[in-house]
């Protein structure tokens, strides 16, 4: 090895190996960490997904609509700086709960966690009945699902709940006035 | 032996590479101001109108327990405006000079008293409790905190920003002009700062977030400094 070959090797080699043990240091996978300028908002999600919770006789087809809406909030010209890639397929198994009227503010999920679930949206469809008992007139609402502490008094929502009645799912102002912005988009973007 | 030296310094030079790559791999932060990657804050911060209108800061106020919804209503005017300068409101500095983008109007009655459509408009919502009561966001009693919902992308597609703010209050806490004006500056994209904050920025420098209670003791402030406007400032320039 040449004297030139040594003083530039050796120190790129070790900026190296000390760049990645840090790295390695500061990129926890199991611990779940809020991200600000992701899309996905916590460290332990890499894709979108949205999942549909129903509550009384909702008719057959709601996760099909939930489906196709966001196919149409594929187009929001925000959706790629989101990252969110492709159309993800609707889950379920993401219980929700109707603690009382769903004004704003109303938690209907685990709320605060630091373990999130890997849904950054939840869709909960009410039956018409149980949406007038708990939405009143109105179409939907944008609710927090879980929530998860920054800093010891700073506490940010990372799963957005959208509870719609039935009959609202297909419209378009369920589409761009709840559930885009419960994707973190901007609907006057779109 | 000349070559044990070349040595050494070829390995010394390599670990101040890697130290240099390191530091500049961490979040910028503005003079004494809170990590950039920590600092949620209102979307309508970036907005302004000439006029009243919905891309200003509106709060109401809703009480759960501990205080009436007039004295908290004039508790949190009073901390908002009648401190003199620097100020929230307006983003204004000791100089007088100010920035729209913060533009702060009161709605007078209670939160839940406004329809659905109405009560989505209003950017921060203060929650007072008897200072016995807990909220699980706070984490006990005796303690006031800040929520923050709906994070949406913002504009310029640089950042998540949050529409809906919640200012849980502890009644007690209605009498300090610091507290309210501290818990307003967490809404505005100010984190905590001092020794025992828990934060990155254990520094005592001269701020509303930097308090006594986070172990600076010096900093008896009731109003924003100077620091934090500037900070807000550079949160509203993102």
């Amino acid at each position: 090895m040449t004297r030139y070959a040594r003083i530039v090797l050796y120190p790129l080699a070790v900026a190296g190996l000390l760049v990645a043990v840090v790295l390695g240091v500061r990129t926890p996978e199991s611990h779940a960490e809020f991200v600000p300028d992701s899309g996905l908002l916590v460290s332990t999600r890499d894709a979108l997904r949205v999942c549909v919770d129903t509550h009384g006789a909702v008719p057959g087809g709601a996760a099909e609509q939930v489906a196709a809406a966001l196919g149409t909030v594929r187009a929001h010209p925000q959706w790629g700086a989101a990252r969110f890639g492709d159309v993800p397929a609707v889950e379920r198994g993401c219980p929700a709960t109707l603690p009382g009227p769903l004004v704003r503010g109303t938690v209907v999920g685990p709320g605060l966690t630091d373990a999130p679930s890997p849904y950054r949206t939840v869709v909960v469809v009410l039956d018409e009945a149980t949406a007038d008992r708990y939405l009143g007139d109105r179409p939907a609402a944008l609710l927090p699902y879980e929530l998860m502490r920054v800093s010891d008094h700073v506490v940010v929502t990372v799963t957005q709940a959208v509870a719609v009645r039935a009959g609202a799912l297909g419209t378009a102002e369920f589409t761009k006035d709840y559930l885009t912005p419960a994707l973190g988009l901007d609907p006057s973007a779109g | 032996m000349r070559e044990r030296i070349r040595r050494a310094a070829a390995v010394a030079a390599g670990i101040v590479a890697a130290a240099t790559l390191v530091i500049a791999g961490q979040p910028a932060s503005a003079h004494h101001a809170h990590r950039d990657y920590y600092q949620p804050h209102l979307s309508h911060m970036h907005e302004w109108t000439a006029y009243e209108g919905e891309k200003d800061e509106h709060f109401c106020v809703q009480i759960i327990s501990g205080a009436s919804h007039s004295t908290a209503l004039s508790s949190i005017n009073r901390a908002l405006f009648s401190t003199g300068t620097p100020r929230w409101d307006l983003a204004t500095l000791s100089d007088g000079t100010t920035n729209a983008r913060i533009d702060i109007y009161h709605k007078p009655n209670s939160c839940s008293s406004y329809p659905q459509a109405e009560r989505n408009t209003i950017d921060i919502e203060y929650h007072v409790r008897a200072s016995n009561a807990s909220v699980p966001a706070c984490g006990g009693d005796n303690i006031s905190c800040v929520v923050f919902d709906l994070p949406r992308l913002s504009l310029s597609g640089t950042h998540y920003h949050y529409d809906w703010s919640y200012v849980y209050l502890d009644a007690d806490h209605l009498g300090s002009n610091q507290l309210i004006n501290h818990e307003t500056g967490h809404v505005f994209g100010l984190m905590d700062g001092g020794p025992r904050s828990g934060t990155w920025d254990t520094s005592c420098s001269a701020s509303i977030m930097h308090l006594p209670y986070y172990g600076c003791a010096a900093n008896t402030y009731s109003k924003p400094t100077d620091n934090d406007i500037r900070s807000v400032r550079s949160v509203i320039g993102r």
